[in-house]
């Protein structure tokens, strides 16, 4: 139930004001100067615009941060399930009084559009909460019995300790929420830090949170991956890293964790294909490949970017898209009629914008193509490109953009094998009225969500696993609040 | 509430209601015999109607996300939380609860299952999709199983309102649930209270009367099911035939041995045996009923519990300092005492208590805190449930002989063992037929783990994920993926043919 509606003139007036509060890393529940002089610079990415600054902490903040939590762990792992749920369960109210605010500070430092924040994203993080605030309550485990002769067996499940949470830009609340939440709902205290360019949205989370959670059971760092994020993640007193981000950023998190030897659970980037065949319901299929691409402007790891079509009705599906593309609205973030925002950064901006420019002489360029300078915003529009083919850069590489390739197939074994052509495995669809084919494509789809006749629609309820290189271990779900726990087994002799 | 206030006595798709029957459901206060709220009982058209509006409301609840089932569950914890301390009053009023009891224990309790609920349905249990035959992908459903007709005890009122409706709901049933009769008031508040946070009409329904009339139609209705009861073995067995062919529920007696061993903290067993036997006036079914003591702590162990059992206060149930309430009704505290008399005539001798307090407890149903010894394991006072404040202690001498005394005995819902050795621990814990065995401990439930019964004492869990299970079907999805027009099993039929 949101409070107060705020217009945008007081949405970037009071993200203004609230990035002026963010003087420091919030450590043992309070906001604490960094170590370090330097700073992070943040900008509203549909003005491009300087938002604020946040400290670009040092390897001392991050051994303050990570001390805080690990003094606060046992204590938390002892207060029960249900109080635990009860603290999280409550933070999700302080969040829900706060969600105005909230949406404020998520669509000017993100760039999402405040209609979508509004309607759908904060509402799902909201739920998100709510699902993971139970975690600890319900954790499946072998059941207990005398599996040895005069043994008596039982399996606990424990928290691994002090989780480091590193989260993206792209949905940077929702996935502090989905770090956060499981984590602390199962026993653990957690060190989270944002990514350099989104960092405000969990400020307000974790300051909400101070006043309901004891002290050190979350903290804060701000700063870059080579710095704060490498000496998280190498930390000998954590426990487990859970980063969400792109392959060569988790690759170093990898890295760093394996130097620390402590787990790390990865969701990285994606390159989803989209299968359609002929039978397919198209108008349905195009909306929800429209939207299942254009959704926070394709900065999306399970972005429908992909499209592989069955040669009868190629043409078909890139005039129905393109139609569909032209419907969307590119704009600033604050519009209520906006419906694709900018990209998150310059650098983003750059990124996709330097993809596109070096496409191979057999693509075309459908619709869009280029940068849309307004107003100095780092805005991109829906784009469409045909004829580049499987090894294309365009194709096999993640873009991170509101940009759809699409491709032909001839048979279900070569819609297949060009799904299946990658080395990302997080997400895929397959559009079609065939039972048969369906069924089929769900075994052999080699990734971690596989939608039949949608794209995109997912919650906290439902894992989302990364095969390949799309990560390691799983998100959400009782899967994932389980990748935050241990297995203990309690052998009990019986003297029989 | 104060006088006998006229009730709506159902809360049916979405209000309350007078019961259309010409029988009275009069609601007295334990504690002083005093009328509270009197109304009609439901007729069997009521229970028609609740039941029609259940099966009307079902269609659309169990196609809901489990995610909307939540958000809906997480505002009804908000909404109880509001109205905590009338539902404290309401359940001292009508079940003679002294008031810490209701506000320490049923009334938070009930809205943690509420909260737990909200969480634990959006998960189910279900084994993994493959292809397991080779030809066909197999997944798996957990499905509600549709409208569930519930009765429910006067011990508990809220709590077992509770357990009955939040996991058939938050697994996406619609439910039919008849209070006990005496005891009406805080289950038709529970389920007002869902509707002010959202539940839609028909989900959850109240329907109030005696179980021979309102009961018998509600567990019998065609409509209806599934039928889930916690109350007497007796009563369970009448049910589960009458309900014949729909899927059951039962919850039934209890008479939980609590075994001590000569090396366990005395102290420790005495304050669980008393608190264990006399918690909501033994009313329990999981009260420790039956000590058996290993002989040489056995003497210590009988004047432990009978000094303990004199410093306990019974008195007005509004008041903070009462220790223990009177028994829910007048023919429940004959029946206790009818027990205490027979246990007299066969040889047995109190301790202390054994009779009903004068003064000004009179007016209510009040018995003492009583201690009972020297019965014959096989004599009724030993064997049969009397849910009263009432502890029979009997003697052991090997650990052996301890626990088949524990396991003499038709019902298996509780149990305790008390002893500072891990193998006697973890023998008990093994040994014990019962569906909880307390470690040094007496009573203690919690949201997350299951509870429910061996042998006569029923099937089926309550709460926790275990409970979710009881309240929906699994559905085996089998989908070719051959697509050939002659499948391979086929041969059984066919032999080599051809297609």
């Amino acid at each position: 139930m949101p409070n107060t509606i705020l217009t945008a003139d007081e949405q970037r007036k009071y993200a203004a004001e609230f990035a002026t509060t963010v003087t420091g890393n919030f450590i043992d529940g309070q906001w604490t100067p960094s170590s370090s002089s330097e700073s992070i610079e943040v900008f509203d990415p549909s003005t491009g615009g300087l938002l604020g600054h946040v400290p670009d902490s040092s390897i001392k903040d991050a051994d303050a941060a990570v001390a805080s939590a690990r003094a606060a762990q046992r204590a938390w792992a002892k207060t029960p399930p249900s109080a635990r749920s009860q603290a999280l369960l409550a933070v999700a109210a302080a969040v829900e009084a706060n969600f105005e605010q909230m949406v404020a500070l998520e669509c000017i430092d993100a760039g999402k559009p405040v209609s979508v924040v509004r309607d759908e994203e904060l509402p799902g993080v909201l739920d998100a909460m709510r699902y993971f605030a139970s975690a600890g309550r319900t954790m499946t485990a072998q059941a207990g019995g005398d599996y040895l002769d005069g043994i008596t067996s039982t399996m606990r499940r424990e928290p691994l300790g002090v989780v480091v949470g590193i989260t993206p830009w792209n949905y940077p609340l929702l996935q502090a929420v989905a770090k956060i939440f499981p984590a602390l709902a199962v026993g653990n205290t957690v060190v989270i830090k944002p990514a350099e360019t989104t960092p405000y949205s969990t400020a307000l989370l974790v300051q909400l949170a101070g006043e309901i959670l004891p002290p050190g059971v979350l903290n804060v760092v701000f700063g870059t991956g080579a710095v704060a994020g490498d000496a998280l993640s190498r930390h000998p007193e954590v426990d487990v890293v859970s980063f969400t981000g792109s392959i060569d950023t988790g690759r170093k998190v990898g890295i760093a964790a394996a130097d620390g030897v402590k787990k790390a659970v990865m969701e990285l980037g994606g390159n989803s294909p989209v299968l359609v065949f002929a039978d397919a319901d198209l108008p349905s299929a195009l909306d929800a490949i429209a939207a299942g691409g254009l959704y926070n402007t394709g900065q999306e790891c399970m972005s429908a970017t992909r499209v592989i079509v069955e040669e009868s009705i190629f043409d078909d599906v890139v005039a129905g898209l393109k139609e569909r593309c032209e419907t969307y609205v590119v704009g600033d973030a604050l519009d209520p009629q906006t419906t694709v925002g900018p990209l998150n950064s310059a650098a983003q901006l750059a990124r996709v914008t330097a993809k596109l420019g070096s496409l191979p002489d057999t693509a075309e360029v459908v619709l869009g193509g280029e940068g849309e300078p307004n107003g100095g915003g780092y805005f991109f529009p829906p784009t469409i490109i045909v004829g580049a083919d499987q090894d294309d850069e365009i194709v096999a590489e993640e873009i991170f953009g509101p940009v759809f390739t699409v491709q032909k197939f001839t048979d279900e074994a070569d819609a297949l094998a060009k799904a299946n052509g990658t080395r990302y495995g997080l997400a895929s669809s397959v559009f079609t009225s065939n039972v048969g084919v369906a069924t089929r494509a769900q075994n052999e789809l080699n990734f971690g969500t596989v939608w039949i006749n949608n794209h995109l629609v997912f919650g906290p309820d439902l894992p989302v696993s990364g095969f390949g290189y799309s990560g390691i271990g799983t998100e959400n779900a009782e899967a994932g609040f389980l990748e935050f726990t241990r297995v203990k087994h309690i052998m009990v002799d019986n003297r029989i | 509430m104060a006088g006998a206030a006229i009730f709506e006595a159902q809360f049916i798709n979405g209000s309350r209601s007078q019961g259309g029957s010409d029988e009275t459901v009069e609601v007295l206060n334990p504690a002083t015999g005093e009328p509270v709220a009197r109304g009609n009982a439901s007729s069997e058209q009521d229970v028609d109607d609740a039941v029609a509006a259940a099966n009307a409301a079902f269609g659309e609840w169990s196609r809901t996300t489990p995610a909307e089932r939540s958000q809906i569950m997480h505002r009804w914890a908000v909404e109880l939380e509001t109205i905590a301390d009338d539902l404290a009053a309401a359940e001292t009023e009508q079940a003679g609860k002294p008031i810490k009891l209701s506000t320490e224990f049923d009334v938070p309790g009930s809205i943690d299952n509420v909260a737990f609920f909200a969480g634990a349905a959006r998960h189910l249990e279900g084994k993994a999709t493959a292809e397991y035959s080779g030809d066909h992908t197999s997944s798996l459903r957990r499905e509600p199983i549709g409208v569930i007709g519930s009765i429910a005890p006067w011990n508990y009122p809220l709590q077992m309102a509770a357990w009955k409706i939040l996991p058939a709901v938050a697994a996406g049933n619609s439910i039919v649930l008849k209070p006990a009769e005496i005891t009406p008031l805080t289950s038709l508040m529970f389920a007002e209270a869902a509707t002010r946070a959202g539940m839609p009409d028909g989900v959850i329904n109240v329907v109030t009367g005696a179980g021979r009339s309102v009961g018998v139609a509600l567990t019998t209705h065609p409509t209806v099911s599934m039928v889930s009861f916690t109350g007497s073995t007796p009563v369970g067995r009448s049910i589960a035939a009458a309900a014949a062919g729909k899927r059951l529920h039962l919850e039934l007696g209890g008479k939980a041995p609590f075994v001590v061993f000569d090396d366990a903290d005395l102290e420790a067993a005495a304050n669980g045996a008393v608190a264990g036997a006399l918690i909501n006036t033994g009313q329990d079914c999981t009260a420790a009923t039956r000590a058996y003591v290993q002989r040489p702590l056995y003497n210590q162990f009988v004047g432990a519990v009978a000094d303990l059992m004199a410093t306990v206060r019974l008195g007005d149930t509004r008041d903070q300092s009462t220790d223990q309430g009177p028994l829910v009704s007048q023919r429940q505290q004959q029946h206790v005492a009818g027990f205490v008399t027979r246990a007299v005539e066969d040889g047995a001798k109190v301790v202390r208590g054994g009779s009903i307090p004068g003064g000004p407890l009179e007016r209510g149903y009040y018995y003492e805190p009583t201690l009972i010894v020297d019965a014959a394991q096989d004599s009724e006072v030993v064997q049969d449930e009397i849910f009263g404040p009432v502890l029979v202690v009997l003697p052991f001498d090997a650990d052996d002989e301890g626990l088949a005394l524990a396991n003499d005995t038709p019902f298996g819902l509780a149990a305790s063992a008390w002893s500072r050795d891990v193998y006697r621990a973890q023998r008990a814990s093994r040994e014990i037929a019962a569906g909880c065995v307390w470690i040094n401990d007496h009573i203690p439930i919690i949201s997350e783990m299951p509870h429910g019964g061996y042998k006569q004492s029923g099937y089926g869990k309550d709460m926790s994920a275990y409970s979710l299970d009881e309240y929906t079907n699994v559905k085996h999805v089998m989908t070719d993926i051959t697509g050939v027009a002659r499948k391979r099993w086929q041969r059984t039929i066919f032999g080599d043919r051809d297609a």
